[in-house]
């Protein structure tokens, strides 16, 4: 995520975003995953844990200032907070 | 208008917006619910004519129980089609049949079944399903009647259904109502006054977009009966639709993106109730509840603004009406709970005290062999508000009922002003509207070429 620029990111999406808080697949399971990896937040996932998405995945930052965090995927969200995401989605965009 | 862009934010999205919806008992023990939406659509509306949206999950739910949760609901997907990437026509010749290379732009769709108590919840009854297309005029759509009926499929659990533009059933005089309330046919004695004069049909020539399914009514029974006495609870359903769309929604240079959970945009049981009774600030939350939350709302039913406007529209003729000021019990029971046993002989549509704005029909009430537009307030036990036929004149029953016709029911003390029994907008019996004899009944759409824009 070093080459994380603005343009990447958004051309990228979400599945950048998802990166950071470790390895998903898609499909509404992985969302109960997700909490439990955000648990682990601070470990870089590497590109060999990223998996391919049919569909696409949105990162809803909800509560910047709280790290509340909203991740939508297929049909079902998920909510759970990590400072350390919203921090780096922040920074992303500057 | 009964729906028809009745909130701020689903006027702004009319692909999503329920319009009307009807419910009324079918011959073989089956019940025909019709949803519409996309309101006041130009028949001549090319090049690029109406359709249902691919990114809406539509719905039509049935409440069995009372509790104002859907027991069974219809979920309806569109897919749309270019056959011909290099035209910019919707057709390119006369669209003859459904599989005619001339037609452009098509629509197909499927149907999921949702049940609240059943094993499996989920099940796919139709796939593939065509849409018809739009009535364009004789040289584009001839033989549109037959080109349409040609769509009507049974799903897999017997259910029929059908899918397209249809004329639109719902008369109204907008111009009228929405000018501070007048009636034509009455306006000299507005506070305004103009001479009275007949009322004019603002839909007379719109189509809308219908779903419509008749549904075996042991389909949708609690216990899978088909109940023959009135009074018993289990021959009350409550019915309703809904438009929802995902919660995130993405333009991603030509394309688009949803995800994320379903979320109700639009909904509609009965007529009027978010147009006239849920103030304009609450109208885009209305639409985004379900019935079972609607106690919240009850406050602007017991306490109507319309009850309290015509005293002052109309000076003097109101005077009964002006004199209210107890909650009006009448139109809680009869827009959210339903009208217990004994009130009307031999009739109620009462489904519990759970307060939701539900269409109720009562499916042991056969149908009428001689309509009355009126429905109860007509003494005919199979119209609106049991159910609603394609015929009834909602906004007159509703008009009447908000102005005191239906108030002695709860207070027999109470006599009705005498304009009660008179006022309306004067729109029954638009010589335009003619219904088909079977399924799907609702209307032929109106041709483009036979009503142009203006």
């Amino acid at each position: 995520m070093a080459d994380l620029s603005r343009r990447t990111f958004l051309s990228r999406g979400s599945v950048t975003a998802v990166g950071a808080i470790g390895a998903l697949s898609a499909g509404p399971a992985v969302l109960a995953a997700a909490a439990t990896a955000v648990a682990g937040a601070g470990e870089e996932a590497g590109a060999e844990d990223l998996v391919a998405l049919e569909g696409p995945m949105f990162v809803h930052v909800r509560d910047a200032a709280a790290g509340e965090v909203e991740v939508l995927v297929d049909e079902t969200s998920v909510v759970f907070k990590d400072q350390a995401l919203v921090s780096k989605l922040q920074r992303a965009t500057k | 208008m009964s729906s028809h862009r009745e909130a701020p934010a689903i006027s702004k999205d009319p692909v999503a917006d329920n319009t009307d919806v009807y419910a009324f008992v079918t011959p073989g023990n089956t019940v025909t619910i019709i949803a519409n939406y996309l309101p006041a659509e130009a028949p001549a509306g090319g090049p690029n004519f109406y359709e249902f949206d691919d990114d809406v999950r539509y719905g039509i739910h049935i409440d069995n129980d009372g509790d104002g949760l859907p027991d069974v609901t219809y979920q309806f997907r569109f897919t749309t089609t270019i056959t011909n990437p290099d035209t910019f026509l919707y057709n390119t010749g006369p669209i003859d049949a459904l599989d005619s290379r001339n037609w452009n732009r098509r629509q197909t769709y499927s149907v999921v079944k949702v049940g609240r108590n059943t094993n499996p919840r989920i099940s796919y009854v139709g796939r593939d399903l065509p849409c018809p297309p739009c009535n364009i005029g004789p040289r584009s759509t001839p033989n549109y009647e037959t080109l349409a009926a040609a769509t009507v499929r049974t799903l897999g659990d017997g259910t029929k259904a059908f899918a397209g533009q249809r004329a639109d059933p719902f008369f109204v005089d907008l111009g009228s109502v929405f000018d501070l309330g007048t009636l034509r046919p009455v306006e000299s004695l507005h506070l305004i006054p103009t001479a009275n004069a007949a009322g004019i049909d603002s839909l007379k020539t719109s189509n809308v977009h219908t779903l419509a399914i008749q549904v075996p009514i042991s389909a949708l029974t609690r216990d899978g009966s088909v109940p023959s006495d009135p009074m018993s609870e289990l021959a009350v359903l409550g019915v309703w639709a809904g438009a929802e769309r995902q919660k995130a929604f993405v333009r991603d240079e030509h394309k688009r993106h949803g995800a994320g959970p379903w979320v109700q945009v639009s909904r509609l049981g009965n007529p009027l109730f978010n147009e006239v009774i849920v103030p304009m600030a609450e109208k885009d939350e209305w639409n985004a509840r379900s019935p079972y939350l609607d106690k919240r709302f009850a406050k602007y039913v017991a306490q109507p603004e319309l009850a309290r406007l015509l005293p002052v529209l109309y000076p003097g003729v109101f005077p009964n009406l002006a004199g209210v000021t107890a909650d009006r019990a009448d139109l809680l029971a009869i827009l959210l709970t339903g009208i217990p046993a004994g009130i009307i002989p031999g009739f109620q549509n009462f489904t519990g005290s759970t307060q939701a704005d539900m269409l109720r029909l009562n499916i042991a009430i056969p149908p009428a062999t001689s309509p009355n537009r009126l429905g109860l307030l007509g003494s005919d036990l199979a119209g609106f508000p049991n159910g609603r036929r394609l015929t009834d004149d909602a906004v007159t029953v509703e008009l009447r009922a908000v102005a005191g016709a239906t108030y002695p029911l709860v207070n027999p003390s109470y006599t009705p002003d005498g304009a009660v029994a008179v006022i309306e907008d004067g729109t029954f019996n638009n010589p335009g509207r003619v219904f088909l004899g079977d399924f799907p009944y609702i209307g032929t759409p109106y041709s483009g070429y036979a009503v142009p824009a203006a």
